[in-house]
């Protein structure tokens, strides 16, 4: 079957040019950060996949690089097969985004009805009786009541401005959602309302997510298979339950013993690692991961790029413990 | 050791009187953790301050803090600042802004010890040994080098090590840590609460963490107290808490959040928001969004019921006869 969206070998790149001054009196070169670097990922209709991994590892970027919010350095985006090579008004009406911060996301001088009206105009709803009743329907569907169509996004909390975001998001009818961190700012208890909200709204309008999150059990919770990031490459892939019950990649068993939990069956051995993410400026050659690796296998970790491959089925692993079949 | 009762921070606004803290009682013993957890503007960071009489204009203190046989609230403010910093220490959440960007790391370290005089006029290089150590103790690596470097040139975690560094400078009693990883990433997040559990039992140093997250509580702390809305809902041995919670709040958190060993249920999350503070009745303040709320319980305050060995919640349903 072909998948939804299928990514090969994305890249983005955001290049740091000194200055002037910096070039002429210490010969400073240009510097690359590699945010996302070399991706190649397939999501298949329906399902939720979750990205997941530490700040700046480029998991924002990769949302946002295929959706074409940043143009892509190099790589390809396969939408139904297809290649899609800028961002047409038919790939915006089948793929939206729901971002990170409700704060930041929404326009302060602009009311829910006039936020909610712009994605309706593009899909060509001009009857502003038509456009009013299905702004209606769409505050309905995510939780929020009718007498809020006239508010400003100050009067709202967090929680109620992310179901703004997600309305604004399926004024479109997408079949595919980005969702950035969707429930990162907000309380547990708001969390566990957003989650359920879009849960439901998967099962009904059959929506497929890329659901990025940096907090590994929102993640187990939502998503059917987990990709996992570190420095700007996908370095494990698998279904959920698989990731978590027998991870391979020591990055990702590093990542999940180190998961607080309320259940003390949930708690693992903790590999504790040393020191902090490095840079995505000039990263480390080879594995990424090696300066911080607690079973490297010396010399060929330092200098060659393991590849993502396939060790069993559906579980992909880039690491050269595991070179797959 | 530290023994809080009936602290009240009151802020007259004008929408109201604002009760950040309402009434908490609590009793840190020592060498012991207490988690304070809530969701935001319950009031622990709140608490935090208050117990260092920190508490911004103009927010009003009552009640009583007692700190080795003195009440911290009749204290002058200089015999505060003596208590501050020395005795019972802080660590903020947000390290970038907590260091002062335009002094290097070390110096910053080295003023906590001047100023409270435990370096007096000990040769320069004596002080920059005691400094070094204590970066050597929170694992900062290779101090001598990072001694000299700008905050901008620490990660978070670094940062936040720094910090602890300061705070731990003049071996104090009472360690207050004010929400210390929620900047962080897990991974590192990981290694700030392995550093703070070393600390308490190397040095027996008692602590009250600030935190929102719940498994990071139940992980750290001997006794979690649960705050919604300015009062302590619920206070008791971690254990307790966690598989008996009594108060239908802490059911409600515990509900909300996703767990990797279950199977996947859905989450029964809390239904509405939390309450404005502004003016808020002396009634149980959860009673709106409790499910199982009694008509008694938008009529009166429950007090703090017995719910088990040092297991208390303030809840009517506990009360007899409930």
């Amino acid at each position: 079957m072909v998948p939804l969206v299928e990514l090969k070998e994305l890249t983005r790149f955001f290049y740091l040019r000194p200055t002037l001054l910096a070039r002429a009196l210490a010969g400073q070169r240009q510097r690359v950060i590699k945010a996302v670097d070399r991706v190649s990922l397939a999501i298949h209709q329906g399902e939720t996949l979750g990205l997941v991994g530490e700040s700046g590892c480029g998991k924002t970027t990769l949302g946002r690089t295929l959706l074409f919010l940043h143009q892509p350095t190099s790589g390809t985006v396969l939408y139904r097969g297809k290649e899609v090579t800028h961002a047409t008004r038919e790939f915006r009406s089948r793929a939206q985004i729901i971002f990170q911060n409700p704060y930041a996301s929404l326009n302060p001088r602009k009311k829910v009805r006039d936020i909610i009206s712009v994605p309706l105009i593009t899909r060509g709803i001009r009857d502003p009786f038509q456009r009013q009743q299905e702004i209606l329907s769409l505050l309905d569907r995510v939780g929020l009541s009718p007498r809020h169509i006239d508010n400003y996004p100050h009067q709202f909390s967090g929680g109620q401005r992310q179901r703004i975001g997600i309305a604004r998001a399926l004024a479109m009818q997408p079949e595919f959602v980005v969702a950035d961190e969707p429930v990162s700012s907000l309380d547990v208890s708001v969390q566990a309302q957003i989650i359920n909200l879009l849960e439901e709204l998967q099962q009904e309008l059959g929506l497929t997510f890329l659901f990025i999150a940096h907090d590994l059990s929102v993640i187990y919770h939502v998503s059917d298979r987990v990709a996992v990031m570190y420095l700007g490459r996908v370095v494990e892939l698998a279904p959920t339950a698989r990731i978590y019950e027998s991870p391979l990649h020591p990055y990702t068993r590093a990542l999940l013993s180190a998961i607080p939990s309320v259940d003390p069956g949930g708690r693992r051995e903790r590999i504790l690692l040393e020191g902090t993410v490095p840079t995505p400026i000039d990263p480390p050659g080879g594995c990424r991961f090696h300066s911080r690796c607690f079973c490297s296998l010396g010399d060929v970790c330092r200098e060659e790029e393991p590849r993502l491959a396939t060790v069993s089925g559906t579980h992909q692993v880039a690491c050269h413990r595991y070179p797959g079949e | 050791m530290l023994e809080i009762s009936n602290l009240n921070t009151h802020f007259p606004t004008s929408r109201g009187l604002v009760k950040a803290v309402a009434g908490v009682d609590f009793l840190l013993e020592p060498g012991r953790i207490v988690g304070l957890v809530g969701e935001s503007g319950c009031g622990k960071s709140m608490t935090l301050l208050s117990i260092l009489r920190l508490v911004p204009y103009p927010g009003r203190l009552s009640g009583q803090i007692w700190f080795e046989g003195r009440d911290l609230l009749q204290e002058s403010p200089a015999a505060m600042r003596r208590v501050r910093g020395r005795a019972i220490a802080m660590v903020f959440q947000d390290p970038m802004t907590t260091l002062n960007p335009v002094f290097r790391v070390g110096e910053q370290i080295r003023e906590s010890l001047r100023i409270h005089g435990l370096v007096g006029r000990a040769p320069a290089r004596a002080q920059r040994e005691m400094v070094l150590s204590l970066m050597e103790e929170v694992g900062i690596p290779s101090p001598s080098a990072r001694y000299h470097q700008y905050p901008h040139e620490f990660s978070g975690g670094m940062q936040q090590r720094a910090l602890m560094a300061i705070a731990l400078a003049c071996q104090p009693k009472v360690l207050l840590a004010d929400e210390p990883t929620t900047a962080l990433d897990v991974t590192i997040q990981a290694q700030i609460l392995d550093l703070l559990r070393h600390i308490n039992r190397q040095r027996k140093t008692a602590m009250v963490l600030v935190t929102h997250d719940l498994a990071v509580a139940s992980e750290f702390c001997h006794e979690i107290a649960v705050m919604y809305a300015g009062r302590l809902v619920e206070i008791g041995p971690t254990r307790e808490v966690i598989y008996h919670p009594a108060h239908p709040y802490t059911r409600g958190l515990l509900g909300s959040i996703p767990r990797i060993t279950r199977e996947r249920a859905r989450l029964s999350p809390i239904p509405g928001n939390v309450p404005d503070l502004a003016g808020l009745a002396a009634t149980c303040a959860f009673a709106p969004r409790c499910a199982e709320a009694l008509p008694r319980c938008r009529e009166e305050d429950p007090g703090l019921c017995d719910a088990g060995p040092g297991h208390t919640a303030r809840c009517l349903r506990l009360k007899g006869g409930g």
